[in-house]
């Protein structure tokens, strides 16, 4: 038992007074009488039950100190700590994302979230209702609102988690519109941290608490596998980070359509990451997968894939007064065959992909389109007068065509005004403006630069090759194939005009028709591994693959954070399952109120 | 007569005024049983006399007086009868009045009562020609005046009822045993006292008995000594002996008080009863010439 004002004990020393008369006894009243031989014959009577009277002397005594002492302790505000149970609604959001698999707490850090809401379940009251919400890539609510033990506990058991990241923000959007009209509504967050950040402007109007499940342990991870053919051979590279606190030694495995080809021992220190190169992929091969045998937490993480892009080369038109930088650039991307023509020799025709630099035509083309300064007032974006641009930085932290674009040294002198449309986004902000906006315009995909490349140091930086890469990554996806993804993301699957029928078989060998009916029907990829997508029109049928990875980036570091901050507040961990202070003055009060009634009692009685 | 008393008792105020004398001039006190006194008076006397009104005959036996047989009768009968007369013989009133310091109690005072009740039973006493006594009661019979007859006595009977000290305990037993060193043999004697004496009162009502007195005990009490009103913690001091005793007075005590005055009273009433004593409680603050003219008067001791 706790106080919140343990300063109030001083009052105990009310006891002093009270003890301090029994032991001087009263000072009588003098009240002279015409005569007391009565009274004294009375008090002869009454001494026969002397040892009563003395009995109820000290009883008085001790109820009267009694009562001091619960009134001491009332007044001292007593709490106890309990499991706050009795507190109405109970949103509990489980972390069901990949790193819930880690094996650093035995059996498992879902095993231990499942214990811990097992017992909120135990300790929830009468009236108290659960609700229980597995947060994936999407919040997926696992049972609402019960008050059924058995119910929650099946829902609990059925709760399995995906090899993808959870969105904390969804979940939490979720238990707030749940939330929404009750009152005494909490929501405690069973999980082991890792989450995007979301931002300081996420409103977070509920009060949680965070319940972190899960240490500080070692894992090796592998991620980033890509490969490409140069000429006849196949160049692979991987990423292997290791997140563990301890430097470690692990056995780095290359597969070929299934096949060992390569193995290499590895070396990282603590937190350090490693590119790993291979050059002698063989020719043909279409599925690589890269393995490290790591004896850390997650052994999700430790299998990386990639599709080799396929042999079918993309035709790119630039259309330039001159840019090497450009031009250079663009010819470093595997599988492209560039064309090269003057703005007033332009002429549309069967191109996968438009470069527009400085130059737009009135009527555009069918393909894609990259477009560099283009003239004011044309399409595809708004373009306005040209003005000075300032500091150059990422619109979002997270925006894919800028993964691995350092943007610190870039500068731009000049940059025309661009508005961002409807369709698009801006990929790069500068103070004047947004200076790169992409997006996809009803299947045509536009990416528009809003400065002349020689207006900027761009072309001079590490930056822009790397740009452009991802640049024609996105803008040439491979030919009836699909995206490489990360898990729990949906399967985005490229459709060819003609496919009259889509299936897509899994890692796992389970193949399910997408289509028809066109579009086809979203697939949720939450097994890692190569799935196998099969277009067929008439006699003919496309094979291709796609390479779903494990969310590394947000999975693999497996270090529990002591606290979360979501929006402008800070949650901090409690270890324990929450437990809430409970005030017990009042039983102290009436308990004071009982032992005082009994001393009256005893008072009148004994005379 | 009258209009002196009137006089006296407007000269003295509070104690006996006009009124009380003129309420109660009308009674007299009952004797039950025949008196005998020394002098001739208007009260029966229990030995035969000459006096004109016939009483009863007797056989003679050797030694009568031969001029009281009824020859008559012997004629009649051939026996000898004396002829008994009634004789008309005085009585002393005697009226011992407590004058301890616990009679200076209650509001008001008792002692006030107690002596308005003398004064007026030693007016009757006087008005019927009987010869009157006054004594207080004290830790002895401190003061005594003796028998006096005459209503031209009363101013004085008044004065000596004013002037006694108020003091001392009360020994009852021994007050009245001190009587008999003044006088002896038959009356009437009224004991007015609160009855509350630690030394009992048995002993000196019975030997007033034994003198042949008739005994007549008013018990005068306080409205506070019948139901005190007292709580707390309390150190009760007695008026008389300055003997302290502690008591913490709850509403149970308070009870058990009233049932032990009860009782006490009870036994007094008992004790005089089977003596064939005359027993009546009064409170101080009753008026005396009510007390008289009903309490007594109920109770058969006046008339």
């Amino acid at each position: 038992m706790r106080f919140f004002s343990p300063a109030a004990f001083a009052f105990a020393t009310a006891v002093l007074p009270i003890i301090l008369l029994y032991v001087l006894k009263l000072r009588r009243k003098e009240i002279r009488l015409s005569s007391t031989l009565l009274w004294r014959q009375l008090v002869r009577d009454f001494q026969a039950n002397a040892p009563w009277q003395r009995l109820r002397r000290s009883l008085l005594l001790l109820l009267q100190v009694l009562v001091v002492f619960f009134l001491t302790l009332a007044l001292a505000r007593p709490y106890i700590l309990t499991a706050r149970a009795g507190a109405g609604d109970t949103i509990v959001l489980l972390d069901l994302s990949a790193s819930m698999e880690a094996t650093d707490v035995a059996p498992s850090r879902l095993a231990r979230a499942q214990e811990a809401v097992d017992a909120l379940i135990t300790r929830m009251g009468p009236r108290d209702t659960m609700t229980i919400v597995g947060m994936g890539p999407l919040p997926r609510v696992l049972i609402s609102g019960s008050r059924d033990r058995p119910a929650l506990r099946a829902a609990l058991a059925g709760a399995h988690p995906a090899n993808s990241s959870a969105d904390l923000g969804k979940a939490l959007s979720l238990a707030d519109s749940m939330a929404r009209g009750k009152s005494d509504v909490r929501v405690i967050l069973v999980g082991d941290g890792g989450y995007p950040d979301l931002g300081p402007d996420f409103p977070l109007t509920l009060p949680v608490t965070y319940v972190p499940v899960g240490g500080q342990p070692e894992n090796v991870t592998v991620t980033g596998l890509s490969a490409r053919p140069i000429g006849s051979r196949t160049v692979a590279m991987v990423r292997i980070i290791n997140h563990g606190h301890r430097p470690a030694t692990v056995d780095l495995t290359l597969s070929a359509d299934g096949a060992l080809r390569s193995a290499r021992q590895v070396e990282l220190a603590a937190g350090e990451e490693k590119d790993v190169f291979w050059d002698d992929v063989p020719a043909g091969a279409r599925v690589l997968q890269a393995h490290v045998a790591d004896t850390g937490a997650l052994k999700a993480d430790d299998d990386a894939f990639a599709v080799i892009a396929q042999d079918d080369t993309a035709k790119v038109l630039l259309v330039t007064k001159g840019n090497l930088f450009l031009e250079k650039a663009i010819s470093l991307y595997p599988g492209v065959k560039l064309y090269k023509v003057a703005p007033e020799d332009y002429r549309a025709e069967d191109y996968d992909l438009y470069v527009f630099d400085g130059f737009l035509p009135p009527a555009l083309p069918r393909g894609n389109l990259l477009s560099f300064d283009p003239p004011v007032g044309s399409w595809p974006a708004e373009v306005g007068a040209e003005g000075a641009a300032g500091e150059v930085r990422p619109a979002r932290p997270d925006e894919q065509l800028l993964s691995y674009v350092d943007l610190s040294q870039v500068h731009v002198a000049k940059a025309k005004k661009l508005a961002v449309p409807a369709w698009g986004r801006a990929v790069i902000q500068a103070s004047g403006g947004p200076l790169l906006v992409a997006g996809e315009d009803g299947g045509r995909r536009a990416a528009v630069f809003a400065f002349d490349l020689h207006q900027s140091d761009l072309p001079l930086r590490t930056a822009f090759p790397v740009l452009v890469q991802n640049l024609l990554a996105w803008e040439l996806p491979a030919r009836g194939g699909a995206a490489a993804d990360e898990a729990g993301a949906r399967l985005r699957v490229n459709v060819l005009p003609q496919a009259e029928e889509v299936s897509v078989t899994d890692p796992a060998g389970r193949t399910v028709k997408v289509a028809p009916p066109f579009p086809p029907s979203p697939l949720e990829s939450l097994r890692t591994g190569v799935y196998r997508v099969t277009q067929k029109w008439k006699q003919e049928q496309l094979v291709s693959y796609v390479a779903v990875n494990f969310p590394a980036a947000t999975e693999s570091a497996l270090d529990v954070p002591e606290h979360l901050t979501v929006g402008l507040k800070e949650l901090r961990g409690q270890a324990k399952s929450p437990v809430e202070s409970r005030e017990v003055w009042p039983v102290a009060a009436v308990v004071a109120l009982g032992v005082l009634t009994l001393e009256w009692w005893v008072y009148h009685r004994g005379s | 007569m009258g209009e002196r008393v009137t006089a006296l008792a407007e000269d003295d105020g509070k104690l006996f005024d006009a009124e009380l004398l003129k309420r109660i001039e009308r009674l007299s006190i009952v004797i039950r049983k025949s008196l005998a006194g020394r002098n001739a008076g208007q009260r029966r006397s229990p030995l035969r006399g000459s006096s004109v009104e016939f009483a009863d005959y007797r056989n003679y036996t050797n030694g009568d007086d031969f001029r009281q047989i009824d020859w008559n009768a012997y004629a009649r009968f051939e026996r000898l009868y004396l002829k008994l007369f009634m004789e008309e013989q005085d009585t002393t009133v005697n009226v011992f009045v407590d004058t301890s310091r616990s009679m200076e109690w209650g509001t008001p005072v008792k002692s006030r009562l107690a002596r308005q009740l003398g004064g007026a039973l030693a007016y009757l006493g006087l008005t019927s020609f009987d010869s009157v006594g006054l004594g207080s009661l004290g830790a002895g019979m401190e003061r005594y005046y003796p028998p006096v007859r005459g209503r031209g006595e009363i101013r004085r009977v008044f004065a000596f009822l004013e002037g006694l000290p108020a003091s001392g305990e009360t020994d009852l037993n021994r007050s009245l045993r001190d009587f008999g060193r003044y006088r002896r043999g038959p009356g009437i004697a009224f004991v007015i006292s609160d009855f509350l004496v630690p030394g009992g009162y048995r002993e000196g009502l019975s030997y007033l008995k034994a003198m042949g007195q008739e005994v007549i005990a008013i018990q005068v009490l306080s409205a506070d000594e019948v139901s005190p009103e007292l709580a707390g913690d309390l150190r009760l001091v007695d008026a008389e002996t300055g003997q302290p005793q502690d008591v913490s007075v709850t509403p149970g005590l308070l009870r058990a008080y009233r049932e032990r005055l009860a009782a006490y009273v009870g036994e007094l009433e008992d004790f005089c009863r089977r003596r064939e004593m005359a027993f009546l409680q009064v409170l101080s603050s009753d008026k005396a010439d009510g007390v008289v003219a009903r309490s007594l008067r109920r109770a058969g001791i006046v008339r």
